[in-house]
């Protein structure tokens, strides 16, 4: 199989291929390995690449296929983000701290996969225990970006992303505590998903922020990511956070069809200092959702503009109830930048962290109201293109905010609140980097996510351009 | 607490030295500026928190009995 005709799948095709036999399970399994081989010391997009094991699972998949078992990701190549458990293989969360750890267990999301059929071809770089928006990673390299070598994958999920924008594997899951899934997703060009709270299970999952984490799916298009969605999603007891809620078959929703369907436009802050170029494509976007049959209407979520207060002041002391232990231990192992953050949360007082809890609390009843007048709510993913590596620190328009903290400000909102949240391309640079475009729904209404953001994908088809690389 | 409310406005080596010391945290002198500097914003956006109006809200982690 040649490159190009790898770089043609999605994670959809390459499933109904092998299906009908006529993809090789090992055949697809050898062309992605062949391709990390080439490309992943210079977009350093994996930690571990389970090259072995990988063609081992394609072969029993293809005895399984030739036996009549066919699962609906049967033998295809996918990857996991290094901080899902797996049974006998290394799980980093990026760290040098967990540089020799290997679980004994599967995490639960892992299970399900597995039982789909998938074939896992390595995990993925991220930034050091997901604390960033680069994969600026001190201890296994920077993940860089398909696009543009010169430019971040974004974070933390940024190996996830550079390995679906680059065809190294057909999907792969993210974890989202403050953009984490949707920030690389925007600067990959890719599609990223993060459920609601408690859809899918966290257990195995080497934790941020225990009441901000979302595991989810990304991959190249939204149908992608509703198959995805459709194996992790759904309750585990064994995950205290997961909830008991009905799993729709997602892909029933990818009709193409939104006449109707009430599209918010926040009225403040989420289009404010936007850098131009996303603006405009965003307000394109926009334009093509109401020509599809989409209604606007206006919302407010006004609390969102104190995102960041509140956001830190319950990410911070939770990461740092989770990192005591180490950071006592082995705190010269940890990145500078990754050490800082997490200690930050040790002098913060307890009745700020309920004071932001309480904060919270109003923005959710805020945006519940918003939901109330709108089935979608939409907005530019970040405020600004994919920024290059060496201007990260510096200020990116007239105000002092730098690329970097500008990254985090319209995702945050969605974690704070719970609801789910997916960002796909909605064009493209003068340079020729992605925009992302931000959609997110009500509590466990998924489907209506990814039913606006399959009908804007199918009209606008920014999916099919594709990085030379 | 007062010791808290005067490093909130004011995080210097010195106070971030001395509120260490009575939570039990010993940092290293190489690093005490950088932690200081890093807790700069943080405060900044403390201080935004406070002032917030919270009304009758309760915090968004609830327990729930079984």
């Amino acid at each position: 199989m040649t490159d190009a005709e790898l770089k043609k799948l999605t994670l959809a095709s390459a499933a109904r291929l092998v299906a009908k036999k006529e993809i090789s399970p090992v055949e697809l399994t050898q062309a992605v390995l062949d391709r990390i081989g080439r490309l992943n010391e210079k977009m350093r997009t994996f930690i571990t690449v389970t090259g072995d094991k990988a063609l081992e699972r394609a072969k029993a998949a293809e005895r399984e296929i030739a036996g009549g078992r066919r699962p609906p990701l049967q033998g295809v190549p996918i990857s996991l983000k290094d901080l899902y458990d797996t049974k006998g293989i290394k799980t980093t969360a990026g760290s040098k701290i967990f540089e020799a750890r290997v679980p004994n267990e599967d995490a639960s999301v892992v299970k399900k996969l597995n039982d789909a059929g998938v074939v896992l071809v390595g995990k993925a770089n991220m930034h050091e225990f997901a604390f960033g928006v680069t994969t600026m990673n001190p201890h296994y390299g920077t993940a860089r970006n398909a696009w543009n070598p010169e430019c971040i994958s974004g974070g933390s999920s940024g190996g996830s992303a550079s390995a679906i924008a680059l065809s190294l594997g057909f999907g792969s899951l993210g974890s989202d505590t403050g953009g984490s899934i949707r920030i690389p997703a925007s600067v990959c060009g890719i599609a990223g998903l993060k459920p609601t709270y408690g859809r899918s299970s966290l257990r195995g999952v080497v934790p941020l922020s225990w009441s901000l984490d979302h595991p989810g799916p990304m991959a190249q298009t939204v149908e992608d990511v509703a198959l995805l969605l459709g194996v992790i999603a759904g309750h585990d007891p064994q995950d205290p956070y997961s909830r008991k809620m009905p799993v729709p078959r997602y892909t029933e929703a990818l009709t193409g069809n939104i006449k109707g369907v009430r599209v918010g436009i926040p009225r403040t802050y989420f289009f404010d200092h936007v850098a131009p170029e996303v603006d405009s494509a965003v307000r394109v976007a926009l334009k093509t959702l109401e020509r599809l049959g989409a209604r606007m209407v206006e919302v407010d979520m006004p609390t969102a503009a104190l995102q960041r207060a509140i956001w830190t002041h319950i990410a911070s002391p939770e990461a740092y109830a989770f990192h005591e232990h180490y950071l006592e231990k082995q705190g010269d192992l940890y990145g500078s930048d990754v050490r800082g953050r997490i200690e930050s949360g040790r002098l913060l007082l307890s009745v700020d962290y309920v004071r932001a809890q309480r904060a919270r609390s109003i923005m959710k009843d805020e945006c519940k109201a918003a939901f109330k007048s709108a089935d979608v709510i939409v907005t530019p993913t970040l405020p600004i293109p994919p920024p290059r590596i060496d201007r990260l620190l510096q200020p990116w328009g007239s105000e002092p905010e730098t690329a970097q903290a500008s990254l985090t400000r319209f995702t945050r909102p969605f974690n704070l609140t719970g609801v789910p949240t997916i960002s796909i391309p909605c064009g493209f640079t003068a340079e020729n980097l992605p925009i992302g475009i931000q959609i997110a729904g009500k509590a466990f209404d998924e489907s209506m996510v990814l039913r606006v953001a399959h009908a804007y994908e199918q009209d606008a088809k920014w999916f099919e351009r594709r990085p030379a690389m | 607490m007062l010791a808290f409310m005067a490093f909130q406005s004011e995080p210097d080596s010195e106070t971030l030295k001395k509120l260490a010391e009575v939570a039990g945290w010993t940092i290293p002198e190489a690093r005490m500026q950088e932690i200081a500097a890093l807790y700069k914003p943080i405060f900044d956006d403390t201080r935004v928190l406070r002032k917030l109006n919270l009304g009758d809200s309760v915090p968004a982690t609830v327990f729930e009995a079984e």
